[in-house]
């Protein structure tokens, strides 16, 4: 019941944004209200790609550098689904007002997003049973290049012009709706014995296995769910940009996804909605040194990996029980008389 | 009908014969030692047991049904559980953690039933939880729940990898190597804390040691193993006899 | 027959850009175990060396041939300074760092070059100079010209002399010890911080030479023109056998003949798949590559 209430406080709050944000930004006085809009949307999806990503490679440790084509397939799934189907689906549902239309062709089209990248997740998750580290790493590389390379000649969606005509269906509200669900499916995941599972494998393999962890099934699992997300960001992006093309999901996007979770603090859920924030915004807020915007940017993000290759928020937790790292505990082997004091474990019976 | 039983169980590794032609059970409750020289290939039948290797031929009954050939993760979840003889923690995740990783198994959740986290999960977390903080207690390691494992001095880790196999609540419990970089005072409280866990938690322990005096205090029968061979199997103070072992360890005059 | 050997040959002359850059991927992956993605911007910045230096130097020397020469000797020697204040700055500071920070800084470093790139010398592609009046030589019933031929001589000269340094000389044997095993190394005494640098210097004096002779045989440069090139190059190594000399070169012709044929008899526009699928392919029978060694965790 509590649960149900919560879900309709979140819906509740996000229409009211973003009815609030159309009449100030989009409608209203606002200059550049439109711009600022944009950001705020982009930054949405990218915070969606950034946790989904953060679970594969920062909790699973299955590297992945992949990560556009997910987006991707999901972005051209949908498009596909709501240009092709999309007045067939209207006049299903026709005894509905067109904003219901709108939200039926759009979670229709989310829907075969999930499922076809889903798919495309079990696929390049297979590799992974085989191949880790990096070969792992380039290996996703090279399905999402193959997958850009596909979609470009595909003559439906566009080929090399790009896919237009998109109906624009998304907007500020779905998209932090979804970033909502895909923090709370991580962060949920993360305290059950799922994420446990993960971390698992991340930190040892041989020791997961031994603990009756399936590794394998659980890092193809660790992929679908994330290239999942990935999709369905893409469906949202499609919708709203009602414009794709194959460049905006080179690897080049991939590595940006990375470095979001990397600045964020590898592992760390607020730290990918941080590090996706950071991203989106200080490209565009740098835009008046328009020539030097880049160096600034890549320098920043070398130095910030030589002095804190944590990333800003580490693994520490903004909300949860903070890990105690006490210096007082003697770690070395060497530490004679800790270790003395330490084991007297049966001693007491 | 004994708990786990090795029928010829041979390994090859290329051109090596790691172990060759082994046999031998270990009953139900039994506190079983398996010793030998460097090299003899003990970690070797620990890991042809666990799964990590399939042997070439032979076979490995547990509970009177073939587990050989199977992954290691089905191992475990039949029941048998292992330490490590260089230590594998999750290193990254706290104490409390890595001892609730065994619960994965055993969970009846599913991945949207992980997500929606209603009352079954609820339950269950809370059990768990509660079962590995008694398990923590017995170890003494439950003021360091939160703690990251990486940060736990020596002895408390080999410890911890000892909670962890039991976490996953065995019937036949592997230990390598407990004792390795312990001092006099530690291993005598590691021998009690063995016992104590065959009576408590009613597992066979099959244990791999270098440390004579463990071996000899604890195990109630030994198999000794060189070159991956047989060679005396019985109670300690045969096996302190056996000619052909003295002659392994300390070699011919 | 003739267009089957024709593109043969430009199969394997590109297959020979492909190993040299992919020589130096492997060099440094055998001795940090680092991913350097920059490298393909190293090789972009070997081409755009050799453009300035091609503008200052021609007619300056008695013939053509010596003309090449020293554009491309100086920009090996420019290319190799770039590497070492790379390794230096930017990765020695973070050796002992995970695997994952060394492969973003990689990253950071190689948007840092492509966008510095693009700022110096424009976003805009440049036109290399001809350093070589182009002829047409007959061999038997295929038409070459001089041009592809020095690319494909040079190539290999480089790699046999690549080949000679590591196996033949002091310093390519501590090279070897170092990639073996670094602290092992270390503590026999190798200076493995100059051997580490050394290494960065070679593979990108290798991957300057890579950029002017690509652009010897298309003129056409740009600030991006390493990343695509970079990746394709890597994907080589890997699929050789990351961190083997051999597999570096072997990755490369296969990578560069597969290119030239699936372009030539297939569509063109799945020439940039193709790189990957071979790679997963391979790796998917194979996953240590070609001929790389499978390394088995103790347990």
């Amino acid at each position: 019941m509590k649960r149900i209430l919560y879900i309709f406080g979140v819906i509740g709050v996000l229409a009211l944004l973003q009815w609030g944000l159309t009449a100030v930004l989009l409608d209203g006085p606002v200059r550049q209200g439109p711009y600022y809009y944009q950001i705020l949307v982009l930054a949405g999806i990218n915070i969606i790609l950034a946790v989904s990503l953060n679970l594969t490679n920062g909790i699973a440790g299955q590297f992945s550098i992949g990560h556009a084509g997910f987006f991707a397939v999901g972005a051209y799934v949908a498009a596909s689904v709501s240009y092709y189907g999309g007045s067939a689906i209207r006049a299903a549902v026709s005894f509905i007002p067109p904003m219901g239309q709108d939200a039926v062709v759009l979670l229709i089209a989310l829907a075969a997003a999930a499922l076809a990248t889903a798919l495309a997740g079990l696929i390049v998750g297979i590799p992974s049973l085989r191949l880790r580290g990096d070969y792992l790493a380039i290996v996703t590389l090279g399905f999402g290049e193959i997958i850009r390379v596909l979609i470009l000649n595909i003559d439906a969606v566009g080929g090399a012009r790009g896919f237009s005509g998109i109906p624009k269906l998304s907007n500020f509200f779905w998209v932090y709706l979804m970033a909502v669900a895909t923090v709370v499916t991580v962060w949920n995941l993360v305290r059950s014995t799922y994420g446990r599972a993960f971390l698992a494998i991340r930190e040892n393999e041989i020791a997961a296995q031994a603990m009756g962890i399936d590794v394998t099934r659980h890092k193809v699992l660790a992929f679908v769910i994330g290239s999942m997300f990935a999709g369905m960001a893409g469906c949202l992006f499609g919708h709203y940009t009602m414009y794709l093309h194959t460049n905006s999901f080179t690897f080049v996007k991939s590595f940006e996804i990375i470095i979001m979770i990397a600045i964020g603090g590898l592992g760390s859920i607020e730290g990918a909605v941080l590090g996706a924030v950071l991203l989106t915004v200080l490209p565009e807020a740098f835009r008046g040194f328009d020539s030097y915007r880049m160096i600034i940017y890549s320098l920043a993000l070398i130095l910030i990996m030589i002095y804190r290759p944590q990333g800003i928020l580490g693994q520490k937790s903004l909300f949860g029980k903070k890990r105690r790292k006490s210096a007082t505990i003697d770690a070395g082997p060497t530490g004679a008389k800790s270790v003395a004091a330490e084991t007297g474990v049966a001693g007491k019976q | 009908m004994a708990l786990l039983e090795l029928k010829s169980a041979t390994i090859r590794f290329g051109g090596l014969l790691a172990v060759k032609d082994l046999t031998f059970s270990v009953e139900e409750g039994e506190l079983f030692g398996l010793i030998g020289p460097n090299g003899a290939g003990k970690t070797t039948v620990f890991n042809l047991i666990t799964g990590v290797y399939a042997p070439t031929s032979g076979e490995i009954l547990f509970n009177g049904k073939p587990v050989h050939g199977r992954p290691p993760h089905r191992i475990a979840a039949a029941g048998i559980a292992r330490t490590f003889q260089n230590i594998r923690l999750f290193t990254g995740m706290s104490v409390l953690e890595n001892v609730l990783v065994s619960n994965h198994m055993h969970s009846k959740l599913g991945v949207l039933g992980a997500v929606f986290q209603g009352a079954t999960y609820r339950d269950e977390e809370a059990s768990y939880r509660e079962e590995a903080m008694r398990l923590l207690e017995l170890f003494q390691l439950d003021k360091y729940a939160d703690e990251e494992a990486a940060n736990l001095p020596y002895g408390s880790q080999r410890r911890l990898e000892i909670a962890r196999a039991l976490a996953t609540k065995p019937r036949l419990l592997l230990l390598d190597e407990p004792a390795a970089g312990m001092n006099p005072q530690e291993s005598a409280d590691l021998m009690r804390l063995i016992r104590r866990l065959r009576d408590e938690f009613k597992v066979s322990i099959l244990l791999v040691e270098h440390n004579m005096k463990v071996v000899m205090g604890v195990c109630e029968r030994i198999q000794v193993l060189v070159h991956g061979e047989a060679i005396a199997m019985g109670a300690p103070a045969d096996i302190r006899k056996d000619q052909k072992v003295i002659e392994a360890y300390l070699g011919k005059e | 027959m003739e267009s089957f050997l024709q593109q043969l040959i430009n199969g394997i002359s590109l297959g020979s850009i492909y190993a040299l850059v992919a020589l130096g991927y492997t060099m440094v992956y055998g001795v940090l175990r680092l991913i350097n993605f920059a490298h393909g911007d190293v090789y972009m910045l070997g081409a755009y060396f050799g453009y300035y230096l091609s503008r200052a130097v021609q007619g300056k020397t008695p013939s053509h041939i010596l003309d090449a020469a020293v554009v491309m000797l100086l920009s090996m020697i420019g290319c190799a300074l770039v590497g070492m204040v790379m390794e230096r700055l930017a990765y020695r500071p973070v050796r002992k760092a995970s695997r994952l920070t060394l492969l973003i800084i990689a990253i950071g470093v190689s948007l840092l070059i492509e966008n510095a790139g693009q700022l110096f010398f424009g976003a805009d592609p440049k036109f290399f100079p001809q350093l070589i009046p182009e002829t047409h030589v007959q061999m038997g019933g295929l038409m070459v010209t001089n041009q592809q031929l020095i690319v494909l001589f040079t190539a290999l000269a480089l790699m046999i002399l690549l080949n000679l340094f590591i196996y033949r000389s002091r310093t390519g044997k501590a090279m070897r010890a170092v990639s073996f095993n670094l602290d092992a190394a270390k503590l026999m005494g190798i200076n493995t911080d100059r051997i580490i640098a050394l290494t960065f210097a070679l593979g990108s004096a290798l991957a300057a030479a890579g950029g002017i002779l690509v652009s010897i045989n298309i003129p056409g440069i740009d600030p991006l023109m390493g990343v695509m090139t970079g990746l394709k190059a890597f994907v080589a190594a890997v699929l050789g056998g990351i961190g083997n000399i051999f597999g570096a070169v072997l990755g490369g012709l296969i990578l560069g003949l597969a290119e030239v044929m699936v372009a030539g008899y297939g569509s063109s526009t799945y020439r940039d798949a193709i790189a990957f699928l071979i790679l997963i392919v391979i790796l998917l029978f194979k996953p240590s590559g070609i001929l790389g060694k499978g390394q088995v965790e103790k347990v």
